[in-house]
C-alpha cells in the first residue's frame, strides 16, 4: 500500500466534511489545494464555498484548523488533529486522534490509539478509544468503553465506562461529580478521595486495574455494570 | 531596540472558576505558588516580564532554556499535585486542596520592548498558543521549535496549522514532549522533529 499523504485543511470558517473512499487518492470541493514540499497536501477554502468536503483513502492522516463551523471526519482516518475555537466536531474513526476547542460539542465514535481532548467548555461524549486523555473546565465528559484514561475537570461532571481489562484510570475534578463504572465481576484496586464530597465504591477490592480519583468537593461513585 | 528570545506565557487552568468557586484567597494562593515555582525554577538568562491575571509572561534569551524550564517546571507542579493527592487530606490547606494546573505556550520572536515590557505581533502570538494548551501541557510554535531542532531529552508532536484570534494566516503549533512523554521524537507531518533520548 503506498504510503498516503497527511491533508492539511485550513479555513477560518465554514463547515468541514472529510469522507473515506477505498482506492481514492483525494478529491476537494469547495477548497484550493497545495502539495508542499515535505509531502503534506494543504486544502484551503476557496473563497467562493461555503464549505470544504474532501474525500480520502481510509488512513489517511487528516488536520483540521479552523476558528467556527462544524467539522465531520466521517469515515476510517489515520492520525486526527483537530483546532477550532468552536463550533460541533465529529470524528467517527480514527487510529489517533488530538482535539482543542474552546465550546461547542465534541462527538467521538472509535479511537483505536490515544484519544486526546483539550476543551473549555465543549461537551465531550467518546464512543469507544485505547485509551482517553481528557482536560476541561466544565460540560459534561462521558467516555464509554475507553481501555484507560486521564481526565482533568474543574466543574465538569465526568462519566466513565471501562473497557474490559482496561488500564489505569486517573481523574481529577474540582468541583465536578465522577462516576466510573467498570465490567461485571471485575475487582479493581480504587484510591478514591474527595475533601468534602460523598465517596461510594461498589465494587469488591482486586487487581483488576487500578482507577484514582480525587476532588476536592466533588461526589465520587465507582459500581460495576 | 529589538532582539530575539523565547517568549512564555503561563496560565492557571480554569482560574476564573476556581476563583468563583474556592474564593479569592484561594486564588491568590494558587498565583503565588504559580510565581514562586517559575521564579525558582527559572535561569540567570531570563526573567519574569508582567503578572498576569492568572498567569505569567516570561522572556528567555535562549530558546532551549525557555523550553527545557518550562518542562521542568510541569514536572515540579506534577509533583507538587501528587503530593498534595497522597498526602493526609487538608495538607495543603493554602491553596484548599486545589490542583495546581498550569498550562505554557511559547513562540520565539523578536517583539519590541516598551520599558520592561514586551510588545508586538510575537507577544499576541504567544498570548494565543497557551490557550490551545491542557494542564500540564507545553505547546509552541514551530519556528521555535526550527530554531531549538534537536536537542537531547525533547520531543515535538506537530499539531498541524491553527488559526488563532487576531491573526491573518494559520500559524503551525507544536506540542512539547520531555523525554518521557509518549511518542517523543515521532513524525507523522510536518517538518519537525525531536529526540527522546536524555
Amino acid at each position: 500500500m503506498p504510503d498516503l499523504a497527511p491533508v492539511h485543511i485550513t479555513t477560518r470558517s465554514g463547515d468541514v466534511r472529510v469522507l473515506t473512499e477505498e482506492g481514492i487518492e483525494l478529491s476537494v470541493e469547495g477548497g484550493t489545494v497545495e502539495q508542499h514540499d515535505d509531502g503534506t497536501i494543504h486544502v484551503r477554502r476557496a473563497p467562493s464555498a461555503s464549505r470544504i468536503e474532501v474525500r480520502c483513502a481510509p488512513g489517511t492522516d487528516v488536520t483540521v484548523g479552523t476558528m467556527s463551523g462544524k467539522i465531520e471526519l466521517l469515515g476510517n482516518l489515520g492520525a486526527v488533529r483537530v483546532a477550532t475555537a468552536s463550533g460541533k466536531i465529529r470524528v467517527v474513526e480514527a487510529a489517533s486522534i488530538d482535539v482543542r476547542t474552546k465550546s461547542g460539542k465534541i462527538d467521538i465514535g472509535t479511537c483505536s490509539g490515544e484519544c486526546r481532548i483539550m476543551t473549555k467548555s465543549a461537551g465531550v461524549h467518546v464512543g469507544s478509544a485505547a485509551r482517553a486523555t481528557v482536560a476541561a473546565i466544565s460540560g459534561v465528559v462521558l467516555l464509554d468503553q475507553v481501555g484507560g484514561a486521564e481526565v482533568k475537570t474543574v466543574s465538569g461532571k465526568v462519566l466513565l465506562s471501562l473497557a474490559p481489562s482496561a488500564g489505569p484510570v486517573s481523574v481529577h475534578t474540582v468541583s465536578g461529580k465522577v462516576e466510573v463504572r467498570v465490567p461485571a465481576a471485575t475487582r479493581p484496586t480504587t484510591r478514591l478521595r474527595s475533601i468534602s464530597g460523598r465517596i461510594q465504591c461498589d465494587c469488591p477490592p482486586g487487581e483488576d486495574g487500578e482507577i484514582a480519583v480525587a476532588s476536592v468537593s466533588g461526589a465520587i461513585r465507582v459500581s460495576s455494570d | 531596540m529589538a532582539e530575539h528570545g523565547a517568549i512564555v506565557f503561563t496560565d492557571i487552568v480554569g482560574f476564573t472558576a476556581l476563583t468563583d468557586t474556592h474564593g479569592d484567597d484561594v486564588a491568590l494562593a494558587l498565583l503565588e505558588r504559580q510565581e514562586e515555582m517559575v521564579r525558582a525554577a527559572r535561569p540567570l538568562t531570563a526573567r519574569v516580564v508582567k503578572e498576569l491575571g492568572d498567569g505569567l509572561l516570561l522572556w528567555f534569551d535562549d530558546p532551549r532554556d525557555a523550553i527545557d524550564t518550562c518542562l521542568r517546571l510541569q514536572r515540579d507542579f506534577d509533583a507538587v499535585n501528587e503530593a498534595a493527592d497522597s498526602g493526609p487530606l487538608g495538607a495543603i490547606a493554602d491553596v484548599g486542596n486545589v490542583p495546581l494546573w498550569v498550562r505554557m505556550g511559547v513562540h520565539w520572536g523578536c517583539p519590541r520592548r516598551r520599558g520592561d515590557d514586551i510588545v508586538g505581533r510575537d507577544v499576541n502570538l504567544a498570548a494565543r498558543i497557551v490557550d490551545l494548551a491542557g494542564p500540564g501541557e507545553v505547546l509552541c510554535s514551530e519556528a521555535t521549535a526550527e530554531v531549538i531542532g534537536e536537542r537531547a531529552g525533547v520531543g515535538f508532536e506537530p499539531l498541524g496549522p491553527v488559526f488563532v484570534r487576531g491573526l491573518t494566516e494559520p500559524v503551525p503549533i507544536v506540542r512539547v514532549l520531555s523525554a518521557a512523554g509518549e511518542g517523543c521524537g515521532d513524525r507523522t507531518d510536518g517538518r519537525v522533529r525531536g529526540t527522546a533520548s536524555r
